[in-house]
């Protein structure tokens, strides 16, 4: 490899470093689809998106002028935003301005599809699409074909190669040429980029955005080779897949600029990409009007929330020891009912920290044969838990084994009988008929919510007995070590405990509540459940780290580390329905009768507090009309129903980030909006929680927001699309929108709108944190993703003094006083300073 | 019996797609969602009391044809009437069509909540269900036809439910064209019988169909070949089947009525017109033909099919290929379970689609390889043939008096020796338990293929005619074909894992998964012939965005 051909390769790695991953449908986790961004400020990357898609970082002008007329955009949230980005523009000439003009619009990037599309008439740009997206669906299939392809074992692009010299598809369109073209063409994915760019004469200053332009348009499936990727940077391993597609869009568009040349096509090709070499000009009045607007709709949230924190009720100082301490998950969807729960009681204390409850564990689910990783997608599992049975003797699991065994293998023949040319019309005319039962079943949500399928096969009262054992090979039989082994539980209990700030003061009960969502007929069902624990139920980690604490050996170690857990704390794990908000007790025939009045006060009072919450959340449910005995059925109805394409909102609306003592929210309504971490630096003397906060949970909240973010933008790009058009492709690797096109990315349109207006509102994360601000300035130097992420203004961080006032971080990186109850009188006159929009100004 | 009691079943049959219709066709209704939810509700309940207690009242004995208001066509073309035929055909279709009918409504209720245009969904959702069930219970010629087309045309606009779809545009446009050279091979058709046979009446066209003794006349023989163009154009069979896979650009809900009912329909048409078909041996060899074809072509391509709802079209093709290769052999009765069984089946496939990731998320086990061996396939099959045998005899079935049931009971056979060969590959350390319930199933898969087998010949005698012993030298090789056919299928199956790296099965393979190119061909042709390739469309959807419309 030359000089020349390995600076292309670096281009194209860089190129395939600004694609985020897409998980699967069977853990489904928020990725922010702008990570490969996150190198450049959030305007940079408006402008980037701007020109590679022709769709930036802001919402249509409409929009914006709806938030203004409903008082969501004040003038004093203009006037504030103006003087953030340090505009020249006061908010009379704002508004003038804003009156004449119309959202911006502009080309995307063109690709040499594109431009021969523009010349015959044919929509080469889509064909390319489906006939790649076709072509990945069959190489990466997991189980939905019976046939599958002959190449899986070589490599994406070489498959792609030989799958494509018994393709007629192109000749039937009437193209000819193009299998003597490719016979002629490289083998191998490198020698393709080179020979394409080199055939196209793609210049040198267009490169590293014709080689982008080229993964987004068909980013679907490059998010998924990218998954791969990740998943093998986690394991240590290099793979290549998502260089062998761009190396397959680049060939198609080299080949069909081969085999269709002509003078017209040649020339539109070469001005189309020295157009896009020429500076663009971004300072567009229309751009930057976009750019104000999205501000003050932040800024406008910002002052409302930030003033509650300011102003709402001082807590009083607890002086006894609270009954339970219920530790949550920072999901904002538990802002609600922890408040709900604070309403029932002042005996319970509740915190919020990630759900996977600091348990880097991977699950091995009973009779399986394979893990889970059921924690945040940035780390990689220190443990592998077992799923056992609990009061078993090994031939009991024995028989159950080979019951499930059997169960399994029976299915898979049934599953070939149903399907398989040579008996499915006898399966059809014996057996067809029984599906009449199944949609009345269906129809009447008799027959749902079915068990969640990690546990299928199995009866209710054995799933009842199942758990997971912290010794290793206790009542489930799988291979290898399970566990976690006695002498490092002291130092992971310590890490738990510690990084929720709960090391004194304990309650009699201490509940760790994970979470998950019961949904039916639902692809994306995953998406609702615990992103910390890896796009799985909370379950197992809550259940996982409740027992390790119950263990003497652990709290014996703990006490050399010098925390002291009282002998009548007991930890109990519990799991939040997020569609129904029952939360279900587990373990609940170990309590010592001690605790047994406790634990019965618990119970009462999460039935209260999970109707409080359903009540709360009715409305926005379209159950407003419900009364309030019915709610509850309504809604578990709801979970059960197939059709239902809205069970629950999720995490739509999310907004900001909380890491500070919880007195510091107590009895404000944060409207679901608000993600809340446990954090009092006073018993963090090294930082190393404030550190672990602003790099993991805050680095989740933030790809979730963006996730949300993305498919409100530009649903079309980062968003999947229409639910009632999801088509599930390569059995679990995602959905089509339809007949085909590209794996779709993000959320279904009907997860962020209610039919009448978006119910998620794009913007970014702000970001509260109660800590000194040297300290938050030390993580910050000291991390590199977390500072581009501040310093790039992907979220806005703001500080919270002892007394509770506010400082707010500016792009200069500049502390200032930040007062929510100024009526921002002075903001009213132009300024001159350049800040956060200096890029936008600079282009 | 008193005289108006004759008639229940008829009036019920007459009156109960009306509210449906009237919805549909009511377009101011359309505005308020909530309102036409509610009426439609009201009229799906409404028609599927009335198939049940049209069901019931037919069973007991009131069940004669009746006609309500008719008017004489001048050219000898009989008269157009609003009809109803009360027969075992007929009921139990309209009870099949008002309960999925019913389970697809409520799916929809909530499943196109928010969506701008729910209103018009619905409606037409009525109406397209509405007509399919006159269509069901006519027994009029002229009325069938006009039914006929509407249902299309009311299915074309579901179809065409997201107009800014390119492809739902290109799909509903295929079928629009297939579905009017379809009609107008039936209007050939019913005017060449109604001419002929001098009534324009189904039943009086049976009655007088049997009193022609030997061969027919010309222009029945030509109506019969009509017939059957039309039934095929619009069973989505190769190579006319792309439109059917493409469907899915509309909602779930569509795809789901119309794999449960309206691709039937050719098959319906040819049931009703059974008298006429049986009597016309090559139009019986050209369904046979027609149905071999798709059944081996969408089955193949089927098995490469990488999304659920693209797996589930092509099923459909290749299963409607088989109800219409059983019309050919004149095994009527079995046709018609095969359309119940297969319409119920398919509705819930589709309804439940989105728990395909279900199956995926469950543990694996350790991956197992199967291992096929040429003694194993002998042996399984030997065993196969053995439960089919003794269960006929049981059951009294007599496989060898007919040889077109001959031919069903291979194709049991073959399944259950698919089956069971499954199980023999399977076996593992974990003993026989797998081998067991599987031969089990066998027995239980045999007996529940003959009973309903036998249940639906007794439920539909004097419906259908009786078929003869002998046919001819052609069918009988033509089934000898087929048979070969299904064998390879089955030894295809279990020789995959070693041949699908040869040469020419990666072509095949590849072919297949192309759908053998004669959908992209006709894509072209469509565009030629009907250029714009994306209607503009006046409402916008919640997804379509200004911005790439400039664009594209």
């Amino acid at each position: 490899m030359n000089a020349y051909e390995r600076q292309i390769m670096n281009r194209v790695e860089a190129a395939c470093q600004r694609i985020a991953p897409l998980w699967p449908l069977k853990n489904v986790v928020a990725v922010n689809p702008y990570m490969g961004l996150s190198q450049e400020s959030f305007w940079q990357a408006h402008n980037t998106l701007q020109r590679m898609t022709g769709k930036g970082l802001c919402m249509l002008r409409d929009y914006y002028h709806e938030q203004i007329a409903r008082g969501q955009i004040e003038r004093l949230d203009l006037a504030e935003a103006l003087h953030r980005l340090g505009s020249p523009w006061d908010v009379p000439t704002f508004e003038q301005l804003l009156a004449h003009n119309s959202t911006p619009s502009s080309k995307p990037f063109p690709l040499v599809t594109d431009v021969l599309g523009r010349i015959d008439g044919e929509d080469w740009s889509n064909f390319v699409v489906e006939r790649m997206s076709r072509y990945c669906a069959a190489y990466f299939d997991v189980g939905q074909a019976r046939w599958s392809m002959p190449w899986t074992d070589a490599s994406l692009y070489r498959g792609w190669h030989e799958f494509s010299r018994f393709d007629k598809t192109t000749q039937t369109m009437g193209i000819r040429g193009m299998r003597q073209a490719l016979v002629e063409w490289p083998k191998s994915a490198p020698d393709a980029i080179v020979w394409a760019v080199r055939d196209l004469n793609v210049p040198a200053e267009a490169m590293d955005e014709y080689l982008y332009a080229a993964l987004l348009s068909i980013g679907g499936w490059a998010g998924w080779t990218r998954y791969l990727g990740w998943q093998g940077e986690m394991s240590g391993t290099h793979l290549d897949a998502m260089r062998d597609l761009l190396a397959i869009r680049l060939a198609w568009d080299a080949l069909l600029y081969r085999v269709c040349a002509s003078e017209a096509l040649t020339t539109h090709w070469h001005q189309a990409i020295s157009q896009m070499v020429q500076p663009t000009d971004h300072r567009d009045v229309g751009s930057r009007i976009d750019v104000v607007l999205q501000t003050a709709f932040e800024v406008g949230y910002q002052r409302k929330l930030a003033k509650s924190l300011v102003q709402g009720p001082k807590a009083a100082n607890p002086s006894e020891r609270p009954n339970v301490q219920a530790v949550f998950c920072i999901d904002v969807r538990s802002e609600v009912y922890r408040r709900a729960l604070e309403t029932v009681t002042p005996k319970i204390q509740t915190l919020g920290f990630a759900g996977f409850f600091g348990i880097r564990m991977e699950y091995l689910p009973f009779g399986a044969a394979e893990s889970e990783r059921h924690l945040p997608v940035f780390f990689n599992p220190a443990y592998r838990i077992g799923e056992c049975l609990s009061h078993a003797n090994p031939g009991e699991i024995n028989t159950l084994m080979v019951r499930s065994r059997i169960r399994r293998r029976w299915f898979k023949v049934w599953e070939t009988f149903k399907g398989s040319a040579s008996s499915a019309f006898v399966f059809v005319e014996a057996a067809g008929v029984w599906s009449a039962a199944k949609l009345i079943g269906d129809s009447m949500g008799w027959a749902r919510p079915m068990p969640r399928p990690e546990r299928m096969g199995l009866s209710a009262r054995i799933r009842a007995r199942l758990g997971p054992a912290l010794n290793s090979r206790e009542g489930c039989m799988a291979d290898g070590l399970t566990g976690i082994p006695e002498p490092d539980r002291p130092s992971v209990a310590e890490f738990l405990l510690r990084s929720m700030g709960l090391v004194q003061d304990f309650g009699r009960l201490v509940l760790f509540v994970g979470h998950e969502s019961t949904t039916s007929n639902n692809p994306q069902a995953t998406g609702l459940d615990c992103g910390a624990c890896g796009g799985h139920s909370g379950e197992a980690s809550a259940r996982t780290a409740a027992r390790l604490l119950n263990d003497p050996l652990t709290r014996c170690g703990l006490m050399s580390k010098g925390i002291q857990i009282p002998t009548d704390t007991l930890f109990v794990a519990g799991l939040h329905d997020t569609m129904t908000d029952e939360v279900r007790l587990f373990d609940m025939n170990d309590v010592p009768a001690a605790h047994a009045v406790d634990v019965t006060h618990l119970r009462r009072w999460l039935v209260t507090a999970g109707q409080i919450t359903r009540l709360e959340r009715a409305e926005a449910l379209g159950l407003g009309h419900v009364s309030e005995s019915k709610v509850h059925s309504a809604m578990r109805k709801r979970s059960r129903d197939w059709a239902q394409v809205r069970p629950e909102w999720a995490l739509a609306g999310n907004a900001a980030f909380i890491a500070a003592p919880r007195d510091r929210t107590l009895g404000r309504d944060l409207a679901g909006r608000v993600f809340l971490h446990e954090y009092n630096w006073r018993v963090d003397p090294e930082f190393a929680t404030l550190q672990l906060i602003m790099t993991a949970p805050l680095m989740v909240a933030h790809w979730i927001n963006m996730q949300y973010y993305g498919s409100v933008v530009d649903p079309q790009r980062f968003g999947s699309g229409n639910k009632v058009l999801h088509n599930v492709v390569g059995g679990s690797i995602g959905v089509l929108e339809g007949n085909g096109g590209d794996l779709r990315v993000g959320l279904a349109w009907q997860s962020l709108h209610n039919g009448s207006e978006w119910v998620h509102e794009p913007m970014r994360l702000t970001v509260f944190i109660e800590a000194p601000q040297s300290a938050i300035e030390g993580v910050i130097a000291h991390h590199r993703k977390t500072k581009d992420l501040i310093d790039n203004a992907w979220i806005h961080l703001f500080q919270i003094e002892d007394d509770g006032s506010l400082n707010r971080r500016g792009p200069n990186q500049q502390w200032s006083r930040y007062d929510p109850t100024s009526s921002g009188s002075h903001l009213f006159h132009p300024n001159t300073k350049t800040c956060e929009t200096g890029t936008v100004e600079r282009g | 019996m008193p005289e108006i009691s004759r008639f229940i079943t008829a009036t019920l049959m007459l009156v109960l797609p009306g509210p449906l219709i009237v919805i549909g066709l009511g377009m101011g209704l359309s505005r308020s969602a909530r309102w036409i939810k509610t009426l439609t509700k009201g009229a799906a309940w409404f028609a599927l009391m009335g198939a049940v207690l049209a069901a019931g009242t037919y069973f007991l004995g009131m069940s004669d044809s009746k006609t309500y208001f008719s008017a004489r066509l001048p050219m000898r073309l009989g008269q157009i009437a609003l009809s109803v035929d009360g027969n075992s055909l007929t009921v139990l279709m309209l009870l099949l069509v008002a309960f999925v009918g019913m389970v697809v409504m409520r799916f929809s209720q909530t499943y196109l909540q928010g969506d701008p245009r729910e209103g018009p969904f619905h409606r037409w959702l009525s109406f397209v269900l509405g007509s399919f069930l006159m269509l069901i219970a006519s027994g009029n010629t002229w009325e069938f036809l006009i039914l006929w087309v509407a249902t299309s045309l009311g299915l074309h606009q579901l179809v065409m439910f997201y107009p800014e779809r390119p492809i739902a545009v290109l799909a509903a446009r295929k079928k629009y064209l297939l579905h009017r050279v379809s009609d107008l091979s039936l209007l050939v058709a019913l005017v060449l019988m109604v001419r002929t046979l001098d009534t324009s009446q189904l039943a009086s066209i049976t009655r007088t169909l049997e009193g022609i003794h030997g061969l027919l006349p010309e222009p029945l023989r030509i109506a019969s070949g009509l017939l059957v163009v039309s039934a095929v154009l619009k069973s989505a069979q190769f190579p006319f089947h792309g439109w059917l896979v493409q469907v899915m650009e509309a909602p779930t809900p569509v795809s789901a009525l119309l794999h449960a009912g309206m691709i039937y329909a050719g098959t319906f048409l040819l049931l009703r017109m059974a008298p006429l078909m049986s009597r016309v041996m090559w139009a019986g060899d050209a369904l046979l033909v027609v149905g071999l074809v798709s059944i081996v072509i969408a089955s193949l391509t089927r098995a490469t099919m990488t999304n659920i709802k693209g797996s589930l079209a092509y099923s459909t093709s290749a299963q409607v290929g088989f109800m219409l290769m059983e019309c050919g052999l004149g095994l009527y009765s079995l046709a018609l379970l095969h359309i119940v069984s297969h319409s119920v089946y398919k509705a819930h496939a589709f309804l439940s689609s989105g728990s395909a990731v279900g199956h995926l998320r469950t543990p694996a086990g350790r991956v197992e390889t199967p291992a096929a061996s040429l003694g194993k396939v002998i042996g399984s099959l030997a065993m196969a043939i053995t439960i089919v045998i003794g269960m006929s005899i049981l059951l009294g079935v007599f496989l060898h008096q007919q040889i077109a049931l001959t031919f069903m009971g291979i194709l049991l056979a073959v399944a259950v020796a698919q089956m069971l060969l499954q199980a023999f590959n399977l076996k593992s350390h974990d003993g026989n338990g797998v081998v067991w319930i599987t031969l089990t199933s066998g027995v239980l898969i045999s007996t529940a293929f003959f009973g309903l087998a036998l249940l639906f010949a007794r439920l539909s005698v004097g419906v259908f005619p009786a078929t003869h012993g002998s046919a001819g030298a052609v069918r009988d090789g033509l089934l000898g074909l087929s048979v070969g056919v299904f064998f390879c299928l089955l030894f295809g199956q279990q020789l995959l894992p070693r041949i699908s790296q040869h040469r020419w099965m990666q072509a095949i393979y590849v072919h297949c998964y192309n759908d053998w190119y004669f959908d992209v061909l006709f894509t072209r042709f469509i565009r030629r012939v009907w250029p714009d390739h994306a209607e503009g469309s006046s409402l916008p959807s919640p997804l379509a965005d200004p911005l790439w419309e400039e664009i594209s």
